[in-house]
């Protein structure tokens, strides 16, 4: 099964655009991952007009190696000034920072590169070898099941929102109601248009996402102000010392790749949560839990290798039952949609060789990583030093021509400003954003597999609770929205407590 | 240092900002690419696009770009092709959707009457399949005389509702008086894996959907009344004696490549005839047979026939249209 899926994609794959756009895809990533307040999701969005002006395979390959490269590259701002140029890093931050502190900040980021490499490559054979069974179970999966899934996906993402899980749902409801607007999927009515043209697609998921998480961060990086400021970083080349120290810690290695993996596989749980979680199961299973946060690599590869191959993790659920666990694969599940694959089992059988594409880009990304990250280090520390006057501009032009590149209509760039304003106004009053964007993709998913799901049965709801995956999978959601929300006073008190010593920990 | 980062970044910019952008400049028509706006997303049809787009750029001097736009059911392609400037570098590939069911049902402002016809580029029939094993159906017949003493028990997938395949299904099927339930999927593709699952018991699909589940499958029958050479072998419906109520191209999905209504002659000239020997090249009608394609005939699509085409067809749509009605309510029974 593997080795089918693996041989169809390798002609597909190897070629010499494929590579080099994996490889262009995964230098992308890092810059971005880099600059502080820019993640791979931004990464993705902005790249996906481009990716879907290539085969697929190329296409694929380039947002991938975005992926890869832009959760790894947040670790090496982390590291070097203490700020995380993505939440993925800021655990890394807890023993990267010090590590950096004590002068050996060469010796970390190169760990920290090279850590994140290897994890992501064991988060990939994880994904080769696991999904294809899963893709089998599913396979069987039909409507009232893949509703179930796709409310499952909203439900999580609101659930582990940082904000409150109130608010999380509330931007979840509002991601869902916003994706009915355009043509009803099934009576060809257009529906919230306003008799414009305009929405007569529904809101494209490109000039959106780049709207709400780069506008919004540009206004605020705008209102810190501190245009001028430069860290003067000095530019270095990476010791071997820092690729030899994953091979002496084998097993944490290994354990926190597992453990990212296993995280990333389930809907809601992203490479943030993967990463602090490695970092807690290494420091409680260390000989000397006490020199944590001191500065020692181990902590640098737990987190690393758990959120890189977190990436991995999560494009099990995301190809197999069109589930996304974070909104990168949510992005990434767009993308697949607007190069004309359907995410799900079927893509197993249909399209294997995009399938073996995709995880071969997967691996070979890691790999580029590995490679590309090291090679060009003197090139990372000279963007962490370009001042904000002039890389703000640079990113909302990049914005402008990614949200017009689409579909080149002047739309998509008003749909750009107006959500970037919006989720302005929602970081301002603390309200998530992730589940938003997952909301909005699983939207028309949820919606068609409801309805189709009640056309099946004419009208009867029981549908839902007769059969036992869907009851099943209905009843962990509804157990999860009830343990959330009744409140433990107690248990919450002690929650916020935690969430303020590790906030504490990373801001100060 | 500062500004050699900056240097680079702009250099980025200068790489990414030419992919989106077109050429300008005016001269002798073609001096640059042509792009065909295409209404779907890629796949099979988009492929058979392709290869007819290569060949009537090549005698034109020039290259043609499919490019999807989706959405609306492809009245956003129809759109954008409308706000495009009517110099012939742009080529709508209009399928019965945009070009006719659209503006039939008040979805779109125009009709097929505001376009500039080139020629009728190509039909795929829709065929009626089950899931290879399944005994219940060894023919047609069998088909619908368990439909139609089991009422309202049979569901069915054609694509989506008031689709092309649902209309040619719907008509079939209120000739033969079988009541069945439509479960409308947007992706024929989904409706086959719950055929497959074994929660739907027969399906409507294009010669693109047959030959990627051909090992899974059965046709009964090819729900049109031309003879289709991508489905050798395979029995039309009216050889078990039914009808489909829709003749020749009005049962399957088709495209005529069109440009902007304003379009000057002499340019509009240079792409019929670019197109037309295109058309006519056996070399191209074969590959678009090979991908299940019928090519249509030159003669008998040609742009003085346009309008006479159109028309007929619209007449045979509006019949379907009350076929699905029908099944509709007849469905509210059972």
């Amino acid at each position: 099964m593997f080795t089918e899926i693996l041989s169809a994609g390798f002609p597909a794959f190897f070629g010499i655009q494929q590579l080099l756009f994996t490889g262009f895809g995964v230098l992308m990533g890092i810059i971005i991952g880099i600059l502080p307040g820019l993640g791979p999701l931004l990464g993705l969005t902005l790249l996906t007009p481009l990716a879907m002006n290539m085969n697929p395979f190329t296409g694929m390959g380039l947002l991938i190696g975005i992926f890869v490269g832009g959760t790894a590259g947040g670790a090496i701002s982390a590291i070097l000034l203490r700020i995380p140029g993505t939440p993925i890093a800021a655990a890394t931050l807890l023993d990267g920072y010090p590590l950096a502190s004590k002068g050996k900040a060469p010796f970390a980021v190169t760990l920290a590169i090279s850590t994140s490499a290897i994890g992501g490559i064991i988060g990939g054979i994880y994904l080769i070898f696991l999904s294809p069974l899963l893709a089998r179970v599913a396979l069987k999966f039909s409507p009232p099941e893949y509703f179930a899934l796709a409310l499952t996906g909203v439900v999580c993402i609101a659930v582990v929102s940082r904000e409150s899980t109130i608010k999380g749902l509330m931007v979840g409801s509002l991601g869902l109601l916003l994706s009915t607007i355009g043509m009803d999927p099934f009576m060809s009515n257009f529906r919230f248009t306003f008799g414009t043209i305009a929405l007569a697609g529904g809101i494209g998921i490109v000039p959106m996402v780049i709207g709400l998480f780069a506008i919004s961060e540009m206004l605020i990086q705008v209102e810190q102000g501190d245009f001028e400021r430069s860290p003067h970083l000095k530019a270095f080349l990476p010791p071997l010392a820092g690729i030899t120290e994953n091979f002496k810690q084998l097993f944490n290695l290994f354990r926190s790749s597992s453990l990212g993996t296993f995280i990333g596989a389930l809907p809601g749980a992203g490479s943030v949560i993967a990463s602090f979680v490695s970092y807690a199961v290494a420091k409680n299973s260390s000989r000397y839990p006490e020199k944590f946060g001191t500065g020692i690599p181990d902590g640098v590869i737990a987190t690393e290798s758990a959120n890189n191959a977190c990436c991995g993790g999560t494009l099990i659920p995301s190809l197999t039952l069109a589930l996304p666990g974070d909104p990168c694969s949510a992005m990434l599940l767009a993308a697949l949609m607007l190069l004309g694959y359907i995410p799900g089992p079927r893509l197993f059988v249909q399209s294997q060789d995009l399938v073996g594409g995709i995880f071969l880009a997967y691996i070979t990304s890691n790999i580029f990583l590995l490679f590309l990250g090291l090679a060009f280090l003197p090139l990372f520390v000279k963007v962490l030093n370009v001042k904000k006057k002039y890389l703000i501009p640079v990113i909302l032009i990049l914005c402008a021509v990614g949200s017009y590149g689409m579909e080149t209509s002047i739309n998509d760039l008003w749909i750009t400003l107006i959500f970037g304003i919006l989720a302005f106004g929602l970081r301002k009053f603390e309200y998530p954003l992730a589940p938003f964007v997952i909301a909005n993709v699983l939207g028309p998913i949820m919606e068609e597999n409801f309805r189709r799901s009640l056309i099946m049965s004419g009208d009867d709801p029981a549908i839902f609770f007769t059969r036992p995956i869907s009851t099943s999978i209905l009843a962990a959601n509804f157990l999860l929205l009830a343990i959330t929300l009744i409140p433990f006073r107690k248990i919450r008190r002690k929650r916020t407590l935690e969430k303020n010593i590790t906030e504490e920990n990373i801001t100060s | 240092m500062t500004r050699k980062s900056m240097a680079a970044i702009l250099l980025l910019c200068c790489l990414i900002i030419p992919a989106f952008s077109n050429g300008q400049g005016e001269s002798n028509f073609p001096n640059r690419p042509v792009q065909n706006v295409f209404p779907w997303s890629p796949g099979s049809t988009y492929a058979a696009s392709q290869v007819v787009a290569n060949a009537m750029a090549e005698n034109m001097g020039t290259t043609m770009s499919v490019t999807s736009t989706t959405g609306a059911g492809g009245v956003k392609a129809a759109m954008t092709v409308m706000s495009k400037p009517a110099d012939g570098y742009t080529v709508f590939d209009a399928y019965v959707a945009p070009l006719i069911l659209a503006p039939l049902f008040g979805k779109a402002d125009y009709t097929f009457e505001d376009w500039k016809p080139l020629y009728g580029v190509a039909s795929n029939a829709f065929t009626i399949v089950v899931r290879k094993d399944d005994e219940r159906f060894p023919d047609l017949t069998a088909l619908i005389e368990y439909a139609k003493a089991h009422p309202g028990e049979l569901k069915y997938c054609a694509g989506g509702d008031v689709s092309l395949p649902h209309m040619a299904a719907a008509s079939l099927l209120k000739n033969t008086g079988a009541v069945t339930r439509h479960v409308p999927y947007n992706d024929t593709n989904e409706g086959i894996k719950d055929m497959l699952a074994g929660e739907l018991d027969f399906d409507i699909m294009n010669s693109g959907g047959y030959q990627t589940f051909k090992d899974d499958v059965r046709i009964l029958a090819v729900l049109s009344d031309l003879p289709q050479p991508a489905f050798p072998g395979q029995p039309l419906a009216k050889d078990f004696g039914y009808c489909i109520g829709l003749d020749g191209l009005a049962a399957t999905g088709w495209t005529w490549w069109v440009v902007h209504k304003d379009t000057p002659d002499d340019i509009t000239e240079i792409l019929r005839t670019a197109l037309k020997e295109a058309l006519d090249d056996p070399k191209v009608q074969k590959s678009l047979s090979d991908m299940g394609y019928l090519p249509m005939p030159t003669d008998v699509y040609s742009p003085e026939n346009y309008t006479e085409e159109c028309t007929i067809m619209t007449a045979q749509l509006k019949s379907a249209l009350a076929a699905i009605e029908w099944e509709k309510e007849e469905i509210k029974k059972y």
